[in-house]
């Protein structure tokens, strides 16, 4: 477990800013930090990784301290063994797909490094080098990257933006697999709540530097915030197909609104009872069957 | 004709810019990712052979050097080191003068490199030397071509810092850009030229190649 009090001053578009949040981060589960853009969500997986010092505050791993600001100890970046996934990726240019996974692995585990490039679709591409590939190969290279260098504290910095939902849902699945088997702590930031309802276990939602909910997904998005009495109640009366995609017609006070099955998590079928709201943030639409 | 100015030039700006390679590398990297408070001293300091006249750079190396003073006194008293008018000296004197032009091209291209390539490779438990070696320096290679030329071929050109810190002392100090000056001072036009026509035949030569080996590391990049 890794509990964190972090204190640090933000300088955002937005002016000047505080972050003062208390997080407490499980192993062998997926924590979500969620908000709006420039609350300070990346300042915090980089506190945690050692990136930035903090101004005040005590992060721990256990009974380690890495970090205390009183005691003005910090632990070596290195010594936290930390997997990030950057939002630019940070794969080196100079080398191919995989001699950027091997450089990651001290014991250059062959077969390992092969299942995530399998897994993950870049097993063809794996003599190219970063540039020759698209954004999705980049990012999906940049998280075998981090996974097969088996880290404690894995974070995850907007992971999914250039995914399509299949490869969404196995990259994320692989990534619980990673958290559960390894016992790992993983720190997901992300404005996709499809992701959020398939992988994370426990939500922070920060406003304003402050942690303004916590809990589970239900606790945060439906009974503890004000969500619940900002969404609506309707039924999906069909589901459809549009130019290739499936649309689900959700009927809402005679109304008919239509989705992209996509941008919602979950499976729903004809008949189900949903209540959907416009969830903070990157305005993600919430869809959950009640 | 006397080979030995240009040999000893040539011989000059090769140790310089090798030695200027080790010790500029490492500083640029730390004027690039360090924190501290005197950075921009550091970086002005570096600059100064910039815009410092030469004579000036010279006059202050000379009197460092000299005998009378803390520097030259220690090296000779304790090491029996002695850097006026030794090529030893002129190795000195050169790497002073040229710093700026090994330091700056890369600590530019650092700078610009994404902030991440590092930072994931100290998350990988890297070092800062397997960092540097492996994943940096390889992914600035054009300005590393760069900050070893300027080095060389600027070393190549000195005259004033030289002067005053080698003197001309026949198959020692004497540099090719002092012999040229003392073929003018005896009117000896014929041998002024000759030494000129090499240093410029091959700087531009230099150049050139690296303008041409710059563009395709650019494209491996």
């Amino acid at each position: 477990m890794i509990t964190a009090g972090l204190h640090k001053e933000l300088y955002t578009a937005n002016g000047k800013g505080v972050l003062n949040v208390d997080l407490t981060l499980h192993k062998g589960a997926v924590t979500s930090l969620y908000g709006a853009s420039g609350v300070g969500k990346t300042m915090m997986l980089r506190m945690l990784a050692g990136l930035e010092i903090p101004d005040g505050g005590v992060i721990k791993y256990e009974d380690e301290t890495w970090f205390d600001a009183e005691q003005k100890c910090n632990l070596a970046i290195a010594r936290r063994r930390v997997g990030f996934v950057f939002q630019d990726y940070g794969l080196f240019p100079n080398m191919s797909i995989e001699e950027n996974l091997r450089f990651a692995v001290p014991d250059k585990d062959v077969a390992l490094i092969q299942y995530y490039l399998e897994v993950f679709g870049l097993a063809s591409l794996k003599h190219r080098r970063a540039m020759e590939l698209s954004g999705g190969q980049k990012q999906r290279a940049a998280i075998a990257r981090a996974l097969v260098f088996k880290p404690g504290l894995l974070l995850l910095d907007e992971p999914f933006t250039a995914q399509d939902k299949m490869m969404r849902d196995v990259v994320g699945q692989e990534i619980l697999k990673f958290t559960k088997e390894h016992n790992a702590v993983t720190v997901l930031v992300t404005h996709d709540m499809g992701a959020i309802f398939q992988m994370a276990t426990y939500i922070y939602s920060i406003r304003d530097g402050l942690v303004a909910a916590e809990g589970s997904v239900e606790d945060v998005f439906l009974e503890g915030s004000s969500q619940r009495r900002n969404g609506v109640h309707g039924t999906v009366a069909d589901i459809v197909e549009r130019a290739g995609r499936e649309a689900l017609l959700i009927l809402i006070n005679d109304q008919v609104l239509e989705l992209w099955k996509d941008d919602v998590a979950g499976e729903f079928e004809r008949g189900d009872d949903v209540y959907l709201a416009i969830t903070p943030g990157n305005a993600g639409i919430l869809l959950q069957k009640i | 004709m006397d080979w030995s100015p240009i040999l000893i030039t040539f011989k000059l700006a090769l140790i310089t810019t090798l030695a200027l390679f080790v010790v500029g590398v490492p500083l640029a990297y730390w004027l690039s990712y360090g924190k501290f408070k005197m950075k921009p001293a550091v970086e002005a300091l570096v600059t100064m052979p910039l815009v410092l006249p030469p004579s000036v750079l010279g006059f202050y190396l000379l009197v460092a050097f000299g005998p009378k003073y803390f520097l030259g006194n220690f090296l000779s008293e304790y090491l029996n080191i002695n850097l006026l008018f030794t090529f030893e000296g002129l190795i000195v004197a050169s790497m002073i003068y040229s710093l700026p032009f090994m330091v700056q091209p890369i600590q530019s291209a650092l700078e610009n490199l994404p902030k991440s390539l590092q930072e994931s490779s100290q998350l990988l438990g890297k070092s800062n030397f397997t960092t540097l070696i492996k994943v940096l320096l390889p992914n600035i290679k054009a300005s590393v071509l760069t900050s070893l030329v300027l080095t060389f071929t600027h070393t190549v050109g000195e005259f004033g810092v030289v002067l005053m810190i080698g003197g001309s002392i026949p198959g020692e100090t004497k540099l090719a850009s002092i012999a040229i000056y003392e073929e003018v001072e005896a009117m000896n036009y014929g041998a002024a030229h000759t030494y000129s026509f090499i240093l410029f035949a091959i700087s531009f030569t230099i150049l050139l190649l690296v303008y041409s080996l710059n563009k395709k590391a650019i494209r491996v990049i």
